[in-house]
């Protein structure tokens, strides 16, 4: 039995269990099941996994719970328009507005500075490239819509030692590429600062990200 | 019940009616505090974060194109914001139980069974907080919610491809956990 074999089973074996492959597919699992002794282990590992979440007992939700959660929700709504000037946040990211308001602001004056300085090397900031497209209004924006992500807490330190480095605006540029380029594994959160300017960013996809990270890569420093 | 679909309550919302956005937080209220609770396994940050979600779509149902339908695009906000929480608290987090599983009267005398019923939930819900994001995201839309891979698909953006393969490995080390924790 090879292990492609394997490989191309092992994902139909939960369907197998669900009823949700042909009957086709479903001979040809059970065929090979029979003679493999490993993905025999995986479906009995299917099968105990299916079986203790079945006993799982139920989670409890507090009494009234749902019939309260409107009025709830609206009078969230209302305290982040009485404080917040129409602009609203929730509140876990309010917990957090300080240190990244910072770091947007931070982004935003990097952003101005690589627009209108005319001695800037145009091969040194592609960041410009991403910045530059962007209308005032959604620059402006940009502080909102990475509220919602984990990049603040993420760019808390960043935004320190970038601070530091402010004066040296090719630094600044260099230390940002940094920060993105080696955090590709986790980087929806930092790309999406300069993504959400352009999409909710519950919308951006993984390819959005591929595609500015191989921006970032592709560009020689 | 209401007989409009949520297309039509979006429209009305955005033409001023706001009893129109009531309505649709009470369509889907529960449905996405569970998706919610399922990843965030505390009541109260679920809570927390479930609010969140429904602030956000009332803010943002101005600029809702339909592209997808509202349904995709609200599991998305609550699996983005979901996952978020669990990102910025970062540190792994110990499972906080229910009152209503771990507290019981001292002099009770548990029988063996409810016991082991109990050890083996308290295993699971282990098991799916360790999961990979990605893991855990597809594991509550598909066995929690029983979403078709499609529909997973539009609003994770993932290939059906990638999804069964993320939902075999869930499965899997879910077994692999409960199996070793119980030994």
């Amino acid at each position: 039995m090879s292990n492609m074999d394997c490989d191309r089973i092992k994902y139909l074996l939960v369907g197998l269990r669900e009823g949700t492959i042909s009957q086709e597919e479903r001979e040809v699992v059970e065929r090979h099941v029979a003679t493999c002794v490993r993905c025999m282990d995986d479906l009995n590992l299917i099968d105990e996994a299916f079986e203790s979440l079945r006993n799982v007992e139920d989670e409890q939700v507090p009494t009234h719970y749902f019939t309260n959660l409107l009025p709830r929700i609206r009078e969230r709504l209302e305290q982040q328009t009485e404080h917040g000037s129409g602009f609203a946040l929730p509140l876990w990211v309010q917990r957090l507005l300080a240190p990244v308001s910072a770091g947007a602001v931070l982004a935003c004056m990097i952003g101005m500075y690589i627009l209108f300085n005319p001695m800037a090397d145009t091969t040194q900031f592609h960041l410009r490239d991403i910045v530059s497209e962007l209308p005032k209004e959604d620059v402006d924006g940009v502080a909102e819509s990475v509220s919602y992500t984990t990049v603040m807490a993420r760019t808390m330190e960043p935004s320190q030692r970038l601070m530091e480095t402010l004066s040296n605006p090719a630094l600044v540029s260099r230390q940002i590429e940094r920060e993105l380029v080696d955090d590709q594994l986790d980087h929806g959160h930092s790309l999406s600062i300069f993504l959400a300017a352009e999409h909710p960013f519950e919308d951006i996809s993984d390819e959005d990200v591929d595609s500015v990270i191989k921006k970032l890569n592709d560009t020689s420093l | 019940m209401d007989q409009r679909s949520d297309l039509e309550l979006i429209r009305e919302f955005k033409d001023g009616n706001e009893k129109a956005f009531n309505v649709l937080v009470l369509r889907y209220q529960e449905k996405i505090y569970w998706v919610v609770r399922r990843l965030l396994p505390d009541h109260d940050e679920a809570d927390d974060v479930v609010q969140d979600i429904f602030v956000k779509v009332y803010r943002s149902l101005n600029s809702f194109k339909g592209d997808s339908s509202f349904y995709t695009w609200l599991y998305r906000i609550a699996v983005n914001l979901s996952l978020n929480e669990i990102r910025r608290k970062k540190t792994r987090r110990t499972f906080a139980f229910d009152d209503s599983v771990t507290q019981y009267e001292s002099d009770e005398i548990l029988p063996l069974e409810r016991m082991e019923r109990e050890e083996r939930t308290r295993l699971i819900k282990e098991a799916i907080d360790r999961l990979p994001e990605k893991q855990k995201k597809v594991f509550v839309l598909r066995y929690y919610e029983e979403l078709p891979y499609e529909e997973i698909s539009k609003i994770l953006k993932t290939s059906v491809g990638g999804l069964k393969a993320n939902y075999f490995h869930a499965v899997k080390k879910i077994a692999e956990y409960v199996k070793h924790g119980l030994r």
